[in-house]
């Protein structure tokens, strides 16, 4: 008799005490142990039982309807870690390990290297201008940037822009200080590095609290430094210009801001020595809301500085202040015009 | 359909079902767990259920259904009743020790299976449920509750091949016996 019949046949008792299939066991190891295992199932399928629970319905049904009527959802998570705790002991440990990594890595401070600004050197011998660095920071200001800092390098011509900027817009800066002076050439970009130790997790908080104040979008474009600055309530454009197109640029600035008549007073606490040449026209927008002819009236003899002090309350804009340095009729200026929203008179 | 009437319907189930659910899950307090969370879920679904007479199988397949997603995703899970509990529970008689192998041994045959055919292999060789009863459970035509229960049993058996000596001291036959068997055939 073959295998495959003597299984068929031992499905039941019946087949298995048939003397073929007995004859077959005894030479088919295989067979016989197949019979066997067939047999000691059905045994133990056969003296299992039907157990009786002797789970109480009482206490059942009392527990049940307290489940359901309170289980509060941080019970429910509770028991659920819990279980999961005695079902996948593996996995939790496996989290536990990494939150502890986590922590560790999060919370342990280390030292890293951040870059803080760019040092930006400009071709030319001639030594940076003891003003120059503060104009300039002057004028960002007015532009709304105002975590921007420029001050003189450690080099002649080089200033140290140390603030939020990227490198192609210190990069830009430099353009424009060099066009601005008139000059010609690429400017040195190198970045300032720092070192400070602190943890990720004051790194990555250090890096949303930088990303809620949107950063100073800064190029330099015909001729022009503009700065576009989303984020504050106004934005201002450096350009290089002669006395006649000031004159002109300030009157275009002064109409969008509502002066209807100013008049320029001298104002001798800025140093007139400085070379550097450039002007700085920082606008504010938002001051554009007066309509109506304008008159500026500019004195074309050297000065080194003016007051623009627009005449009534010419929609908010009290004051502007213009200062010029290395008056020159033919050579470009570094004019600053700066909006204080201070009170007539002060 | 109310709470009221649902407790009356499971009065009568209630023994058979607690048990089902220890054997399921082949420990006693998970058994328990996993009854009790198949209630808790049955009464919330109870006024879905449009057929009274449906009960038992409506209430097992919802009993199936919480011990699958109770491991779902989980490594196969077998935890071992421990002595005491298990010969407390068996309801053999005279041997506790013997009862105990056997149950131990019918917890690890069982643990081969899902647990749908676990429920399967328990409902009709157990607790003798007809295949018309367990495809009324199972929404399956009796055929295919045929196929899954045979082939269940096959596959219990291939593991007891495996596992087993030849010779257990649990009733499996040695070849000294067959050849007893045979001779007996013989001179008969």
């Amino acid at each position: 008799m073959r295998c495959r019949e003597v299984r068929r046949r031992m499905i039941d008792d019946a087949g298995r005490r048939d003397p073929e299939v007995i004859e077959h066991f005894l030479a088919c190891r295989d067979c016989r142990r197949a019979a066997d295992a067939a047999e000691q199932l059905q045994q133990l399928l056969t003296t299992a039982g039907d157990d009786v629970s002797d789970v109480s319905f009482a206490n059942l049904r009392a527990r049940v309807e307290r489940a359901a009527a309170g289980t509060s959802t941080l019970e429910t998570i509770m028991i659920r870690m819990q279980r999961q705790y005695h079902h996948r002991p593996r996995l939790i440990a496996g989290l536990g390990l990494a939150t502890a990594v986590f922590l560790f890595l999060t919370l342990t401070p280390f030292s890293y290297t951040r870059t803080i600004g760019y040092t930006v050197t400009v071709p030319g011998g001639e030594t940076v201008g003891r003003t120059a660095p503060a104009l300039f920071t002057a004028a960002m200001a007015a532009a709304g940037v105002t975590d921007l800092s420029v001050a003189a390098g450690d080099g002649a011509n080089s200033y140290r822009f140390v603030g939020r900027l990227s490198e192609s817009e210190a990069h830009d800066l430099g353009v424009a200080l060099i066009r601005l002076t008139g000059g010609t050439g690429e400017p040195v970009v190198v970045p300032i590095k720092d070192t400070v130790s602190g943890t990720l997790y004051a790194q990555a908080a250090e890096k949303v609290k930088a990303d809620k104040i949107p950063p100073a979008r800064i190029h330099f474009e015909d001729g022009k430094l503009i700065i576009d600055n989303p984020g504050a309530d106004s934005a201002g454009v450096l350009a290089a210009l002669s006395d006649t197109t000031a004159a002109r640029a300030l009157e275009k600035v002064l109409a969008r801001m509502g002066v209807k008549e100013v008049e320029v007073l001298k104002d001798s606490n800025i140093d007139a020595d400085d070379s550097t040449a450039a002007l700085f026209l920082a606008i504010k927008r938002d001051l554009a809301v007066a309509k109506g002819p304008t008159k500026i009236s500019l004195d074309d003899r050297p000065h080194t500085d003016w007051l623009l002090r627009p005449v009534g309350d010419s929609a908010g804009v009290v004051s502007v202040r213009l200062y010029m340095e290395g008056k020159d009729s033919l050579e470009p200026h570094m004019i600053l015009i700066r909006m204080d929203r201070s009170k007539k008179g002060d | 359909m109310d709470n009221e009437s649902f407790w009356k319907l499971l009065e009568p189930v209630h023994p058979t079902a607690a048990a089902f659910c220890r054997k399921l899950a082949g420990n006693r307090d998970e058994g328990d767990d996993i009854y009790q969370d198949a209630v808790l879920a049955a009464m919330r679904k109870f006024r879905d259920l449009r057929d009274v007479s449906a009960f038992r199988p409506w209430l097992f397949r919802i009993i199936v259904n919480t011990c699958k997603n109770r491991y779902r995703g989980a490594w196969r899970h077998r935890r071992e009743t421990d002595a005491d509990e298990a010969i407390l529970e068996s309801s053999a008689g005279s041997d506790p020790r013997a009862a105990y192998e056997n149950r131990r041994l019918l917890g690890r045959v069982l643990a081969v299976l899902s647990a749908e055919d676990r429920a399967l292999v328990i409902l009709h060789e157990i607790q003798g449920w007809s295949l018309t009863e367990l495809a009324a459970m199972t929404r399956q035509p009796e055929g295919t509750v045929k196929t899954r229960l045979f082939r269940a049993r096959r596959k219990m058996r291939d593991w007891l091949i495996r596992h087993l000596p030849e010779s257990n001291g649990c009733g499996i036959q040695t070849e000294a016996t067959y050849a007893l068997q045979g001779s007996q055939t013989t001179d008969d």
